[in-house]
């Protein structure tokens, strides 16, 4: 008799999971917004006929395929990121790696896949004419992947790093003065930290203020040591490598805010749109309670930002950047009177005129490789 | 809507469990009347009314066939629906190839907006022909209420992908059918098993093929071929998941449809092959194309003719586009040779030349549907004949690794060994524990890779 009822046990399953997942995507409460993507989850569906007739409801419910907007019922689905990290696992257990755009690496380490190199050319070319305006200087921060190869799992493809390197030492103008961090990244790693972290696509505290240094030769400026520093530890940390993969399971990174002891009357202005909004601190600690936690370095991207600190001996600084730069620049900052820091991404007016008006003389153009040798927001330099 | 989205399992369905156990059996097949009705116009409500439409012809032609007494007035009356169930299919399914095949002409040049394809057209048109028809050979009795027939048509769980269900074998059901727990339980195992196939395999090998074929070089004699390996598994996984879902959850409301495919890529041979794969499709042409044109009864040639007609209807159901043609014709090909010496010849050789033999032939045939370019196609050929190098690219070769293991599971389950183990497991004391196991895992892991979907981080996210 027992073993008759028990017979059934795969239909009861069946329906006690779809049932609790009906009732619970109709009883949870719903967020509007996850922390995790940084993005805003679909809105609840607008039940008008017109709607109905025109296919939007649905579209609105299942998703656009075209548009690649996510849905109202995949958005609100009951423990979301527990499926989304099970489907992560999943294809990692099974071996099936190659549709993340993240490698699961040794040590904890989540590591962004290599990058194509289809603008490389370009934009070299770009800043080969770019330098006749300005004295320029380029740094190119090499991948996680490459630094850190012996952390990559078996099945992985190359990374492009020494022909993007040889690349950039042979096809750079004369007048641009090149800061091989390929050599300082790979020097720094040696002794086993790494200058990136676990969760994150982005370089350390530390391993930016090693290419600070790296800089300091090349651009001719004393770098500040690194006993003038307050550092402060930040425990928590889930960047982007870490939410876009799916590996939840992963510890959290340590963040490290080093803040100058000698400067402390640096400011900084940030433009967005038609306005500015000044501040006295180039750290920005609410983002410390947040998942991602890197912004707590100048805000995240902006298109452009003003940093000056009047106890400072050098002059001015323009900084054409990715995000790389936010964890530098700060350091940077000891020693130019005034940084212009510009997100090529996102400032589109000219840069010439921008140098002009600040009486800029100076370049640095730093960005990480992958964005590098893909970003098309660099041709803008005219 | 389609079975392996959120939207269907976890609202649609419970809601139409729920509505569907609720009702008295008398009230039953009007909810699923109305629910399949709305499984059908989510997302174009407007065909719905081209579905009434389609009830209202052949319910209304089944009615006069069966009320006029002459042969020729009944034959008319025939002609009429079929023409006019045709009509509806050719201009929403194959306006377009049309046109673009008429604007090929010198000084013709038609514009024409092509109109959205109503989902499943090809399926449940051909189920409601084989009513009407039925009707007129006297193998089913008339049905008199329109609802009864519209729920035939429309139901839910066959309305998109088949099996194409014919009337005869459900006319009982519709009125007659038993509901237990031993069959709701069956069904659920089928419908999961149908949702494992389609999310967990073919959607993989779905994703192998595009990230093989995304990488910016060629495809190698290597590549290809496993580009090729994904492209068949992706073809069988998903169109087989889909007729087990829809026979799993024809059971939970307690129909039974026929079984679609057969352990399709154990055949030895195309005849083989077309008698496991898509059974309810071949079957069909089978008894309302080929036999009505005279099959082998009216001398060779005469045979030879209707076997390409079917063949060329086959490859042109499958879609509005060259290549559905020409895949048909390729096996109208192989089947003639096969008639006239190749079968004879094969029966000599080992089995596992049979086997190579009728998969590679398979393969070939999918390359064709696949590519509906002549550019893309013969891009594909000249990989998989080694002219476009031998071997694969590091991306290529990571991809192949990577996709590796559930290739080695898609073509084990491509074999009866799972319903070997099924049965054996079944004799077991503790099948439903192993049952119930199955069952979980598969539900966590299709839900998770559906959600999954939904997930994309923004990376450069700017406040």
């Amino acid at each position: 008799m027992k073993n008759k009822i028990f017979r059934f046990m795969p239909a009861l399953v069946f329906i006690l999971f779809t049932f609790s997942a009906f009732i619970m995507f109709f009883v949870l409460p719903k967020s509007d917004f996850s922390a995790m993507e940084k993005r805003y989850l679909a809105e609840t569906p607008n039940f008008s006929f017109q709607n109905l007739m025109s296919g939007e409801l649905v579209k609105e419910i299942d998703g656009d395929s075209e548009k690649g907007t996510s849905g109202y019922v995949a958005d609100h689905f009951p423990l979301r990121s527990f499926f989304v990290g099970l489907h992560s696992y999943y294809n990692l257990i099974i071996g099936n790696t190659a549709n993340s755009d993240y490698y699961y690496c040794k040590d904890g380490y989540i590591v962004t896949k290599p990058y194509d190199t289809s603008r490389l050319e370009k934009n070299i070319g770009v800043l080969n004419d770019f330098s006749e305006n300005l004295n320029l200087t380029v740094a190119v921060v090499p991948s996680a992947g490459y630094v850190m190869a012996d952390k990559l799992p078996v099945n992985h493809t190359s990374y492009s790093d020494s022909f993007v390197f040889a690349e950039l030492k042979a096809k750079l103008s004369e007048n641009i003065n090149y800061c091989d961090l390929e050599k300082a990244m790979l020097d720094y790693y040696k002794d086993g930290t790494s200058p990136f972290y676990k969760t994150d696509h982005h370089w350390t505290t530390s391993g930016a203020f090693c290419a600070y240094n790296a800089l300091g030769e090349t651009l001719g400026f004393e770098p500040l040591d690194e006993e003038n520093f307050h550092k402060t530890v930040h425990n928590g940390f889930c960047g982007t490598t870490y939410s876009s993969s799916g590996y939840f399971l992963r510890d959290a990174d340590t963040l490290e805010v080093w803040e100058s002891t000698k400067s402390k009357n640096i400011t900084v202005e940030i433009f967005e749109g038609l306005g500015s909004e000044k501040f006295d601190s180039m750290y920005f600690e609410e983002h410390l309670s947040e998942p991602d936690m890197y912004p707590v370095f100048l805000d995240g991207n902006h298109p452009l930002v003003k940093i000056q600190n009047p106890d400072a001996e050098g002059g001015k600084l323009l900084v054409l950047k990715d995000s790389f730069a936010h964890a530098l620049t700060p350091f940077l900052a000891e020693n130019y009177s005034e940084i212009v820091m510009v997100d090529m991404r996102y400032y589109k007016e000219s840069i010439s005129e921008l140098c002009k008006q600040e009486g800029i003389e100076d370049g640095l153009v730093l960005y990480g490789i992958s964005n590098f040798c893909t970003d098309a927001g660099l041709a803008f330099l005219e | 809507m389609v079975f392996s989205s959120l939207t269907f399992w976890f609202i649609y369905l419970p809601v139409v469990l729920l509505c569907y156990y609720i009702v008295p059996l008398k009230a039953r097949n009007w909810v699923l009347f109305f629910v399949s009705l709305a499984f059908y116009g989510w997302g174009e409500p407007m065909y719905i009314l081209l579905m009434l439409f389609t009830i209202l012809i052949n319910y209304g032609a089944g009615m006069i066939i069966n009320k006029v007494y002459s042969r020729p007035a009944k034959r008319a009356w025939l002609i009429i629906s079929v023409v006019l169930n045709l009509s509806f299919l050719v201009f929403f399914k194959y306006s377009g190839m049309i046109v673009s095949t008429l604007n090929l002409l010198p000084f013709v040049n038609i514009a024409f907006e092509v109109p959205a394809l109503p989902i499943g057209i090809s399926f449940y048109t051909f189920q409601a022909m084989s009513y009407t028809i039925d009707v007129y050979r006297k193998e089913c009795s008339v049905q008199k209420n329109p609802m009864l027939l519209g729920t035939y048509v429309t139901l839910f769980p066959q309305l998109i992908a088949g099996p194409i269900v014919r009337y005869t074998d459900v006319e009982t059901q519709l009125t007659a059918r038993t509901h237990s727990l031993e069959k709701f339980k069956s069904g659920v195992v089928l419908f999961l098993c149908g949702m494992g196939k389609k999310v967990l395999l073919a959607n993989q090998f779905a994703l192998m093929f595009r990230n093989l074929s995304g990488v910016s070089e060629n495809l190698g004699f290597v590549s290809g071929w496993a580009g090729l390996l994904a492209l068949s598994l992706q073809i069988y996984f998903d169109f087989s998941g889909y007729s087990d879902m829809a026979r799993g959850l024809g059971r939970m409301i307690g129909f039974e449809f026929m079984e679609n495919f057969n352990y399709p890529y154990i055949s030895r041979s195309i005849t083989d092959f077309w008698r496991r794969w898509h059974i309810s499709l071949s079957t069909w042409f089978r008894d309302y194309v080929y036999i009505p044109l005279g099959g082998n009864r009216l001398g060779f040639p005469r045979q030879i003719l209707n076997l390409f007609v079917v063949w060329f209807l086959t490859g042109l159901w499958h879609g509005a586009a060259y290549n559905f043609v020409l895949w048909g014709l390729y096996f109208f090909l192989i089947l003639v040779m096969e008639k006239l010496f190749l079968l004879k010849f094969l029966e000599k050789l080992p089995k596992a030349m049979r086997h190579i033999y009728a998969i590679l032939l398979i393969m070939i045939g999918w390359a064709i549907f696949s590519f509906d370019t002549l550019e893309g196609l013969s891009t594909m050929f000249s990989s998989l004949f080694g002219f476009g190098g031998m071997g694969a690219s590091e991306a290529q070769l990571s991809v192949i690794l990577s996709y590796a293991p559930v290739c080695v599971v898609g073509c084990i389950l491509s074999a009866p060994v799972a319903k070997l183990a099924a049965g054996k497991i079944r004799n077991l004391k503790l099948a439903w524990v192993i049952e119930s196991v199955f069952c979980i895992a598969i539900m966590l892991l299709c839900t998770a890779s559906l959600v999954s979907e939904s997930y994309n981080p923004f990376i450069y996210f700017r406040f």
